[in-house]
């Protein structure tokens, strides 16, 4: 690899100064685990690097009072595994990090730059849109504030600019009787479909009061199913049960799956519909059995 | 003390473990300069012109080469035929051809150099399919008079291409099979199976440090050849043997990919050129572009008896060696040859060839050829056995050639006991596993010649305090040979293993050594080994016997010691006694020298490679996806020198092979590899490795080499995918033999059953409709 300058900051302003000295030549700095690739193939080159590594906020996991969590972009996916806290407020999210690359990788990348590498396979991706995450973003001179749904504009390309740095992601807390169903489709190391389903109880907790449907891997960026959420929300739990198999079919229908080495596209949207099935299903059973 | 039998620790664990352990990439010498190649982005295409103004003017670049500056030498190397030039010369044949050399002070600047260079092509088309290769009037990859190399006695009747098919070799016995398969109460199957281009994928690339010293020529490389290379390195640069030395350290992994010469001419042509010691260290992705195992096509005909005897078999097969022969022309025959497997086939022939197309060259690979074959014959004995209602396992003991039996009556008598291989690896109790649904066991069993001749010499020279130092140049490329050939030199001795200690190849002290290959270090490079010791023996009794005034032959050796009655000393008294001073050796040399013959590969096999293997998988039936859920191989060795260096060996070639069977394939789109790098393309981990996975070594002690032992490291490899292959099929009832197995193949091939299933049953409804 080339030589670079490596830049560590203690505040986030600190680090946007830094990036914006080095005039287009730097990039944020936090696990490495793609930007290091990258720049060892000579696919990018960066004469600085700066290191977000050491600024507190962002490796911080916190709940508000109001049932807010905030997860700073440096936080590593190990920690995501592991933290009681998330464990307790999102466990869907310690689940899906157990299987997440290899435990080297989940040591030292980060759920930041994984959101802001926008790789097409990411589980962070989809989880962000099951958990209806918000992400901020600090400029030079603002901080702006883009929902989950807006922020994977492509593959690689995601809503944060250039120079500018994401702080955190915020979600709500699991409410007492969600339920998560997670599927992937691993044939290689970096999944090749995801499918993720969770199911809000009603007012009546025989009833599924909102349905959240995600996929991603299968495309160029995650997306979530609204035809399938629409059939599987306001029924009974043996309704959305029932229903996994035409859900699945709508979400199928709805995707947008891209053709490449792991398989066709009739393959991939074939995936697609077996894993949201599988997934309803799995979230419907981990509520039989009690499970989070 | 010797560990035979228990092992002992590895002599390059610890080194290994904690980083201490130099490979070339490590190494550095005063004024060394680092090297980047520009390479070839298109498959085929005519050099119009180089620009290499910008590249030199670069802060920090030495020198900018190209295939004009390879003056005063012969440009041109390779194992079989001097195809492949040093840097391509006004035409490339594959993506990834070294085209360009940037020499610079560092590194960087040299990949900096590297970047400016501009080159003009004109592409032309490209065979990129064996197909394509073989179609009339094909674009030839090679229109030149091919040079056969004269480095193997076994290609001595080399004679050059047709179209484009490099070589080819044919075996006959008894009368043509479609005579035999016209004939009444004989049940013809075919099957037509095609193995992908995969990569070694050794973690550490390929490397070389070039020294040029006019004259004299030092080079150290990451090879599994020192000789070889050595050899290839005089040729080119008009030096005698004796002014080259091929020096290696520790090789990170091999697998036949650093067999023979690869990027060691370019690291001495720019070494020479710039008058300054040259490192040239490639990446993996350069790696994929360097070499690759030959991709085939395995088309089998068998004529059987209903009561499941073989009586006829006819084998084409068809190498795809991409665009230099390297060893490609060898692996096309050796492998060829053995193309009938571990059967008894009266009536046979074989049609084996290498084909050129514009593709990465294809080199040797653990396995040499034969896996590409087994899947094909072995795939059709499970398809057989249920054509004929029979259990596989007994169509294969009804065929299995007997031990003492001959594949070829000129060749070696069979020296394993293929049945109990057989049962061994068909004995594991897995019904738990297979009563599941969606469940089925595969088994696949391979023979493999090991032949051709060979040559191994070993110096044991006994230092004068009785501890002793190993010569002999077998390479350690992770396979512990550095564990094994001290253990079997101490043994001889009746010394400590720790007393013995084995140097590194290098060309100018350690003794000639034909390859690191074919799983022949224990059993041939050992015997050289045990015999150099055994002359260290020979020449202690003699010492003693004089001392003691008593026939040499009456002089006991044991415990490190010499001993008649109850006269004893110790082998440092001898050599003491020998010299009359506290210096001086003793030295034992020690040779291994291969049959030469008039047979199909001009010389007997050593001894016979056996593969054994038997695998359960479960397959999604919904996404086709494979779960290989329990292993077993068998490792017919002979004898276990050391049993855990054996299970690595064996369990590492099954893996291996499952990722051939799964996972792997080089895929390219419009001439270009798209996944050379070890990102895109996916090897087996720890996590593909099923739960069980277990290695049984079967021990009669039948091998040539020390103790009977036979080799091992190839064995599993050749039957993995087959067994695979062979599970898929019992899991699903879809025979599948075009690797790799991905889940969407699978898919696509269960949609088909079910799809002629449907029509069955809606073709039977309508039948019962109109019958009632």
């Amino acid at each position: 690899m080339r030589p670079f300058e490596h830049v560590r900051c203690v505040s986030a302003a600190e680090a946007v100064r830094a990036w914006h000295d080095a005039g287009n030549e730097a990039a944020y700095y936090a696990g490495g685990t793609e930007l290091l690739l990258l720049m060892k193939q000579g696919l990018s080159r960066y004469e600085r690097l700066v290191d977000i590594k050491h600024i507190a906020a962002l490796g911080e996991i916190a709940s508000t009072q109001q049932g807010v969590v905030r997860i700073g972009a440096a936080v590593t996916h190990r920690r995501l595994e592991l933290s009681p806290e998330l464990q307790r407020l999102a466990p869907l999210i310690s689940r899906v990090e157990r299987d997440v690359a290899n435990v080297r990788v989940r040591n030292v990348g980060t759920i930041g730059g994984n959101l802001c590498f926008a790789e097409p396979h990411s589980d962070i991706g989809v989880l962000s849109l099951l958990l209806e995450a918000t992400m901020t973003i600090q400029g030079l001179d603002q901080v702006r504030r883009v929902p989950a749904w807006e922020f994977f504009r492509g593959p690689y390309e995601s809503a944060v600019e250039q120079g500018e740095l994401l702080l955190h992601i915020e979600f709500p807390a699991c409410r007492e009787g969600t339920r998560t169903g997670y599927q992937r489709f691993r044939h290689h190391e970096r999944p090749s479909c995801i499918a993720g389903v969770l199911l809000e109880p009603g007012e009546d907790p025989g009833n599924c009061g909102r349905a959240v449907v995600a996929i991603g891997a299968a495309g160029y960026v995650p997306q979530r199913s609204r035809s399938a959420e629409a059939a599987l929300s306001g029924r009974t739990w043996r309704e959305v049960a029932a229903g996994a198999a035409e859900a699945a079919a709508l979400t199928a229908a709805e995707s947008d799956p891209t053709e490449d080495l792991t398989g066709s596209v009739e393959y991939k949207r074939h995936l697609v519909e077996v894993l949201t099935r599988r997934a309803v299903l799995e979230a419907v059973g981990r509520m039989e059995e009690g499970q989070a | 003390m010797h560990g035979i039998g228990e092992g002992v620790p590895r002599k390059d664990a610890w080194e290994k473990v904690t980083g201490q352990a130099e490979y070339v990439s490590d190494l550095a010498l005063p004024g060394m300069l680092s090297a980047r190649i520009v390479r070839s982005p298109y498959a085929h295409a005519w050099i119009r012109g180089i620009k290499t103004d910008a590249a030199r003017s670069v802060a920090g670049v030495v020198a900018v080469v190209t295939a004009d500056d390879l003056v005063g030498i012969d440009p041109f190397y390779g194992a079989a035929f001097k195809d492949q030039p040093i840097l391509a010369m006004g035409r490339v044949r594959y993506e990834g051809e070294p085209v360009v050399a940037v020499v610079a002070s560092d590194e960087w600047a040299a990949e900096a150099g590297a970047q400016a260079v501009e080159v003009d092509y004109e592409p032309l088309p490209a065979v990129l399919s064996l197909d394509a290769a073989l179609a009339p009037g094909a674009v030839l990859v090679h229109e030149e008079q091919l040079r056969p190399a004269g480095h193997f006695h076994d290609l001595s009747d080399l004679a050059g291409r047709q179209g484009n098919i490099v070589h080819d070799f044919h075996f006959r016995r008894g009368q043509e099979p479609d005579a035999i398969f016209a004939r009444p109460g004989v049940t013809v199957f075919e099957d037509t199976v095609t193995y992908p281009m995969v990569h070694h994928a050794a973690l550490e690339p390929y490397a070389c440090l070039a020294d040029w010293q006019g004259g004299e020529l030092t080079v150290h490389t990451s090879t599994q050849t020192p000789f070889t290379v050595r050899q290839e390195l005089a040729e080119i640069f008009s030096l005698a043997l004796s002014r080259v030395r091929v020096v290696v350290p520790y090789v990170g992994g091999a697998f036949g990919g650093k067999c023979y010469t690869k990027i060691e001419p370019l690291a001495v042509a720019l070494s020479r050129h710039c008058g300054a010691p040259v490192q040239l260290c490639l990446s993996s992705a350069e790696a994929f572009r360097t070499a690759r195992k030959p991709s085939a096509r395995v088309r089998v005909r068998t004529g059987v008896r209903s009561d499941g005897t073989i009586v006829a078999r006819h084998v084409e097969v068809h190498y795809v060696l991409g665009a230099y022969a390297d060893v490609g022309p060898r692996v096309t025959q050796k492998a060829g040859y053995v193309a009938l497997g571990p059967y008894r086939v009266p009536n046979a022939r074989i049609d084996a060839y290498g084909v050129y197309t514009n593709t990465v060259p294809a080199v040797a690979f653990r396995g040499y050829g034969v896996p590409q074959l087994v899947l094909g014959y072995e795939l059709q004995t499970e398809r057989m056995a249920d054509a004929l209602g029979l259990d596989p396992q007994e169509l294969r003991r009804r065929n299995l050639l007997r031990p003492g039996e001959r594949y070829s009556p000129d060749d070696a008598p069979v020296d394993a006991n293929l049945k109990q291989d057989l049962e061994q690896a068909a004995g594991a109790d897995w019904a738990a596993v297979l009563d599941e649904p969606h469940t089925g066991r595969g088994i696949a069993i391979s023979l493999k010649s090991t032949g051709a001749p060979f040559v191994s010499h070993a110096v044991v020279r006994l230092r004068a305090d009785g501890s002793a130092t190993l010569l002999a140049s077998t390479v350690e490329i992770g396979q512990g040979a550095r564990t094994v050939l001290p253990q079997i030199v101490s043994t001889a001795l009746d010394i400590p293993v720790d007393q013995v200690r084995m140097l590194e190849p290098d060309t100018a002290v350690t003794p000639y050594d034909q390859a690191t290959s074919s799983s022949r270090s224990t059993t041939l490079s050992g015997l050289a080994c045990q015999r150099a010791a055994n002359d260290v023996k020979e020449q202690l009794r003699e010492i003693a016997g004089r001392a003691w005034g008593i026939d040499p032959t009456q002089v006991t050796v044991a415990a490190g010691g010499l001993a008649h009655g109850e006269r004893t000393m110790t082998y440092a008294e001898a050599v003491r006694a020998k010299f009359g001073m506290n210096g001086g050796e003793i030295v034992g040399k020690g040779s291994y020298v291969g049959e030469v013959g008039d047979m199909p590969l001009k010389g007997i096999t050593p001894f016979w490679e056996t593969g054994a293997a038997s695998v359960a998988v479960r397959v999604d039936p919904e996404t086709g996806e494979v779960t290989v859920l329990k292993a077993r191989s068998v490792a017919d060795v002979g004898k276990a020198i050391h049993p855990d260096l054996v299970r690595g060996q064996d369990e590492g070639g099954l893996v291996m092979g499952f990722g051939h069977a799964l996972y792997e394939e080089m895929a390219y789109a419009d001439g270009q590899l798209v996944n050379g790098n070890l990102i895109d393309y996916r090897v087996p981990g720890f996590g593909d490795v099923p739960d069980s996975l277990e290695t049984v070594i079967v021990e009669n002690q039948d091998g040539p080499g020390p103790m009977g032992a036979k080799g091992v490291g190839e064995g599993s490899t050749t039957v993995a995918a087959a067994a695979i292959a062979a599970a898929v099929y019992r899991a699903t009832g879809v025979v599948l033999g075009d690797l790799p197995l991905t889940p969407e193949k699978i898919w696509r091939a269960m949609l088909g059953v079910k799809a002629r299933e449907t029509l069955r049953e809606a073709v039977q409804e309508e039948v019962g409709r109109i019958g009632s």
